[in-house]
């Protein structure tokens, strides 16, 4: 039992689990963690993959091992805590005020002179100079045969601090496991004017309710003025409880919005790319002049109908739209993303008496198209449609102990490395003639200061009592 | 852009002064160590003028955001913060010796900015915060102390290394005592380590405020979390375990090179939410 107590508390494992901690989170930055099983085969091949997916590369900071690495940290926090405080109030009851021959060895910083003044004559000037250069708690005490003792301490309770410093590393993980347990993360997509009241967790894509209603009212992209880099990504929201309109808030980048226990952050926008119109242009091949051009909307899915230049009819059909094309690797199109960054919709143009054929339109590439001599060219000149805003929301009822535990613990690593516990000790003893005068001094940090202001007060005490 | 010519000649007035501190740690004369000290200081408010400068011809273009939000801009604000913090240390612990084995380094993390773009661009909106200003500071503050220490540990261990030899000789015994270092070499880690526990308990609040989570195991986060628990184990050594000398100096020197690592390697080598400075 006691070697299990001495282990767990033991500054050796602390300092291997500091270092193990370190070099196994250095995993987890070098592999890309929760990512799609097939990248990592596709990167790491079959039986790396298993192997490392066996040892939870793929999600270190979950992982069994890392998790029982926190709780070893924790239990010799605990353990390490526990024995020093034992230490410790021994130590404070132990803690002699009189200077001893014992006291005298333990320290290093000692003086001592022979004075050929008399004890009673020396004490009101040795209180006077500890006074002034040391401060502090000052004890005197008459000792028996004459002598005479005082004891000087300054920041007597900085033994205290490192419990502050070491129980708030606890607290920070506790408040981190408040989070993992009660906490819930997970998002949702609004167009603009339409609402809902249920959001996806991330991790498990289930859907949940959150208690209220949120609607998007608006949602905008601000620009740099004369660039196209995004200033900020603002949603005008607005929250409706059991029917009534509570509030209306605009919410940006870094200025989520709270309402009953749920934040609710600014996360990513797109386009709502079924319900929108299409801005189709349609011109004579080799037109000259911009009077023959003719702009139809269009719902995708939807078609139109115009009379050509040669008095035939051409319908007009849109078969796919995607907002951002490209191709996979079979040939085959697809949208990459639901944001308008590379937009082509696929239509299908039937002339009468002629058979019917479809081609691809793309809005950055006017000029990429297939199309026989003397017909029409078919131009995508925008997209118009709602917008939907991407939020992330969430409750994390474990933050406030996290924030306790960080404001602890800045305030203890701030005094445990700044405030020294200082001691002097002087004693007084007659001799024949005058008196003998030993000082012994400690501090337990700065020991570089407190050595030359020990030095000083050994010198203020020759220079005074020496007269 | 006047702000780039100020930071130039900020760097030439750090390498007189680094050659000055040179000079005394050989001749040891009184006037030559506070040629030097005024010379850094002189440099350093160079220094500073060109940050204002550049922090208000940002805002005269509408863009408006402190002097660190690019890898140019931040090294510009390293640099500045090492001197800085070892004009500090100089003025409060009087050891001219330092400003050999710092002032150089100061100098080099400026000059290297030269091959760098030095646009001010438009902030991205997750960095639109007034969490920005005290992040930043507190985290490089945190870096520019533990280069400080770094420049002692490696005084302490050249000291060692030749008192080794018994040699009393030359440039070496002009050195500080081991004794010395080891403490001052204590002293910029004990400045360092609470302003990197600041730096990243600033960076929480602030993934908290924008993306709703306080910790995410970026990359950028993890390193930074990795030092921390490298100077924590510095301590721990010190305090605790009572190690001195070469061995703290070792692991002082290591944890400056996990900062490199955090600040340099991250953004190089893994990217991440910081991928941006």
């Amino acid at each position: 039992m006691k070697r299990i107590i001495k282990f767990f508390s033991s500054i050796k494992l602390a300092i291997i689990l500091l270092i193990s901690l370190a070099f196994t989170s250095i995993i987890g930055t070098v592999i890309a963690q929760k990512q799609n099983p097939v990248l990592y085969v596709q990167h790491y091949g079959e039986g790396l993959y298993k192997l490392f997916r066996s040892m939870g590369f793929f999600d270190v900071y979950h992982s069994w091992w890392f998790i029982l690495l926190l709780i070893l940290l924790s239990i010799n926090i605990l353990f390490c805590a526990l024995r020093r405080l034992l230490r410790d109030l021994r130590h404070l009851r132990l803690s002699p005020t009189r200077l001893d021959d014992e006291t005298a060895r333990k320290f290093n910083l000692s003086h001592s002179m022979m004075l050929d003044k008399a004890v009673s004559e020396c004490k009101d000037k040795v209180l006077s100079i500890i006074k002034k250069d040391m401060g502090g708690t000052i004890k005197q005490e008459q000792g028996e045969e004459g002598g005479f003792f005082f004891f000087s301490e300054k920041n007597r309770h900085s033994w205290t601090f490192f419990y502050l410093t070491h129980l708030s590393i606890l607290i920070i993980l506790l408040g981190g496991i408040l989070s993992a347990v009660l906490g819930i993360k997970g998002y949702m997509q609004i167009l603009e004017g339409e609402k809902t009241d249920k959001f996806y967790e991330y991790a498990s894509q289930n859907e949940y309710s959150l208690g209220f209603t949120v609607r998007c009212d608006k949602f905008e992209i601000e620009y740099y003025p004369n660039t196209m880099r995004p200033k900020d990504y603002k949603s005008t929201l607005s929250i409706l409880d059991q029917g009534r309109e509570i509030l209306k808030k605009i919410i940006e980048v870094n200025k989520p919005l709270h309402y009953r226990g749920m934040t609710i952050y600014q996360s990513s926008y797109g386009e709502d790319t079924s319900s929108g119109n299409l801005v189709l242009q349609v011109k004579p091949m080799n037109a000259e002049s911009t009077e023959l051009f003719q702009e139809f909307n269009v719902a995708a899915g939807g078609s139109f109908e115009f009379t050509g230049a040669d008095g035939i009819k051409r319908q007009v059909k849109v078969l796919r739209f995607l907002p951002d094309f490209a191709m996979d690797g079979q040939g085959k199109a697809f949208s990459k993303s639901n944001q308008l960054k590379n937009p082509a919709v696929q239509i299908m143009v039937t002339k009468e008496g002629d058979t019917p054929f479809a081609l691809w339109c793309f809005q950055a590439y006017p000029d990429f198209h297939m199309i026989k001599k003397g017909e029409y060219i078919y131009t995508l000149k925008g997209y118009k449609g709602r917008m939907y805003t991407g939020l992330q929301v969430g409750k994390d009822p474990g933050i406030w102990v996290v924030w306790l535990g960080c404001i602890l613990l800045m305030i203890g690593v701030v005094l445990v490395l700044y405030s020294s516990h200082q001691r002097i000790w002087i004693r007084l003893t007659p001799e024949k003639p005058g008196c003998g005068l030993q000082i012994v001094g400690h501090a337990d940090k700065n020991k570089i200061g407190f050595e030359n202001k020990f030095k000083y007060i050994c010198q203020e005490l020759t220079d005074s009592l020496k007269q | 852009m006047y702000n780039t010519q100020f930071f130039g000649l900020a760097m030439i007035i750090y390498v007189i002064s680094s050659l000055l501190y040179i000079i005394n740690l050989v001749h040891r004369r009184m006037h030559i160590a506070k040629m030097a000290f005024w010379t850094a200081f002189a440099g350093l408010s160079c220094h500073s003028f060109a940050l204002i400068l550049r922090t208000l011809s940002s805002y005269r273009m509408g863009i408006g955001q402190p002097p660190f939000t690019n890898l140019y801009s931040s090294m510009v604000f390293f640099s500045w913060s090492v001197v800085l913090i070892y004009l500090i240390f100089e003025k409060k612990y009087g050891y001219q010796a330092l400003g050999a084995f710092v002032m150089p380094i100061a100098f080099l993390i400026l000059a290297s900015t030269a091959l760098m773009s030095n646009q001010i661009e438009p902030l991205v909106p997750a960095l639109q915060s007034n969490w920005l200003l005290i992040h930043v500071v507190t985290c490089f503050f945190g870096y520019a102390a533990f280069a400080v220490a770094f420049g002692v540990s490696i005084m302490y261990l050249v000291k060692n290394y030749y008192e080794g030899f018994g040699g009393q000789n030359g440039i070496i015994s002009l050195l500080p005592s081991t004794h010395v270092l080891d403490e001052l070499e204590y002293k910029a880690v004990a400045v360092g380590f609470p302003f990197l526990t600041l730096g990243i308990i600033t960076g929480a609040a602030w993934a908290h405020y924008a993306w709703g989570s306080y910790w995410s195991w970026d990359p950028k986060e993890t390193w930074s979390l990795i030092t921390w628990f490298v100077y924590a184990a510095f301590l721990h050594a010190r305090f605790s375990a009572g190690w001195r000398g070469r061995r703290t100096a070792i692991l002082s020197i290591l944890g400056f090179l996990f900062v490199l690592m955090t600040y340099f390697g991250v953004s190089f080598l893994l990217g991440g939410l910081h991928s941006y400075a």
